[in-house]
């Protein structure tokens, strides 16, 4: 039999095999069992023949060429991870603040304090770079990539870490800061924001982070109004120096979030990156990467639009990612444990934090 | 050197110089990594200095020049862009 042969049977048949319930598909192959030429019926799901109605039944043969019959499931476009995710959003998706253009969903973590599921991205992705209010509406997809307010709002945002710019008027005082006074007639609910502020900063000092959690965006997650601290003299170079761009956003709905990354699954626990380690991220522009750690505790200027930011203890691979990447979760390859936060790169390097500090940094886990 | 004695020695020196390199034009960071000879890795950790673009000695004012060691431990200079938010 002539693969032409197989090929007319096909196109003769094929409307009323399409036509049959639970098939999806006809094309051309072999058969499973014999390895002649076959016409294929692809369909959802195969059933017993006594389930199946006369009528459904793929016949044996058409035109005397076998017929053999193939299940497949649901066929569906591939899912773009820029895609709006309903009803189950996984990570490594496309998110953003709602004046923001796009950046990544990176992963679910857990609040230490309150055991809440939320979500970690960046600051630049969930807080505007620091132009943000906790409260303010997260959109899946992030606007570029048609996310509508409210319609899309699939979170909050929670809290964020400061960034620091290099000679930005608006940049928190350099640690140790001075705690601010609460006003006057001050209810307990701002001793508690001190006291959150102090044990955060006191944990950063711990890990030896220079990483401190801004008085202000404490105040602002636990909703109390609390006078701006005083800007601080000019702060030196070295204290400008940030370590991560790490926000968190909570769930309106958190059983809407699968915590499984896209081509990578779930991730549980951290690894500390090494040089020559090989990571992988799944994000919003570039989808699933690979790359190989190449320099560790890095000092780099990054330019976030017309502004400069400078951070410390690095970790870079080469070119893993663009523009929409930004936090996702950097993984070991090796097993499912979290190494780094994206957020930044060029056109020939990809720069994350390391995952301990924004851990620390935001009194989280994973 | 073990890896580990390689690493801390250049962040040693990495702590030293940061500050000093980073003032020079076209360096745009400053990490440790494995060093590079003549576009061959030597195996041997030292101080990787970022640049924008790379610039021949000969274009750069000689006190711009980033030297090939610093105080015994190799220095290499990596061409990377210039990194932005992503």
């Amino acid at each position: 039999m002539s693969i032409n042969e197989v090929f007319r049977a096909q196109a003769r048949f094929q409307e009323s095999l399409l036509a049959k319930p639970n098939v999806v598909g006809v094309a051309v192959g072999r058969k499973n069992q014999s390895g002649e030429l076959a016409v294929v019926t692809l369909v959802e799901q195969k059933l017993p023949l006594a389930a199946l109605s006369a009528d459904a039944i793929v016949p044996k043969q058409v035109d005397g060429v076998v017929t053999d019959v193939v299940e497949i499931g649901y066929l569906r476009a591939y899912d773009s991870p820029r895609d709006r995710f309903r009803p189950t959003i996984p990570s490594g998706v496309s998110i953003g603040h709602f004046k923001i253009t796009a950046g990544t969903l990176g992963t679910i973590v857990t609040d230490n304090l309150t055991g809440d599921k939320l979500i970690l991205s960046n600051n630049h992705v969930l807080a505007n770079s620091n132009n943000a209010q906790v409260g303010d509406a997260i959109l899946q997809p992030g606007p570029t990539d048609g996310g509508q307010n409210p319609a899309d709002m699939v979170a909050r945002l929670e809290r964020f870490v400061q960034i620091r710019f290099v000679d930005d008027p608006d940049t928190p005082p350099p640690t140790p800061g001075p705690t601010p006074t609460p006003p006057p007639g001050g209810s307990g609910g701002c001793d508690i924001v001190s006291v959150i502020v102090g044990l955060t900063n006191a944990l950063a000092s711990l890990v030896g982070s220079k990483q401190r959690v801004a008085p202000s965006s404490i105040q602002a997650a636990q909703g109390i109004a609390m006078p701006t601290p005083v800007a601080a003299p000019i702060p030196s170079a070295q204290a400008l120096d940030n370590e991560v761009d790490a926000a968190l956003a909570k769930p309106v709905d958190p059983n809407m979030f699968s915590g499984q990354i896209l081509g990578i699954g779930g991730v549980s626990g951290t690894k500390v990156a090494t040089l020559g380690m090989r990571v992988r991220k799944s994000g919003r522009t570039t989808g699933y990467t690979e790359g190989t750690v190449n320099l560790l505790n890095a000092t780099v200027s990054v330019a976030y639009g017309s502004r400069t930011a400078r951070f410390a203890g690095q970790i870079i691979t080469g070119p893993i990612s663009q523009g929409g990447d930004s936090g996702s979760l950097i993984v070991d390859a090796a097993e499912n444990k979290a190494v780094g936060l994206l957020f930044a790169g060029s056109n020939l390097s990809t720069i994350f934090n390391p995952i301990d500090r924004v851990l620390a940094a935001l009194n989280i886990s994973i | 050197m073990s890896v580990d004695e390689q690493t801390a020695r250049a962040m040693l020196v990495q702590n030293k110089y940061t500050e000093a390199l980073l003032k020079l034009p076209h360096v745009v960071g400053v990490g440790i990594g494995f060093v590079n000879k003549g576009g061959v890795q030597t195996g041997e950790i030292g101080l990787v200095v970022m640049v924008d673009e790379k610039i021949s000695a000969q274009e750069i004012d000689p006190v711009d020049v980033i030297p090939k060691e610093l105080d015994g431990v190799p220095v290499d200079v990596k061409a990377i862009g210039q990194p932005r938010a992503f």
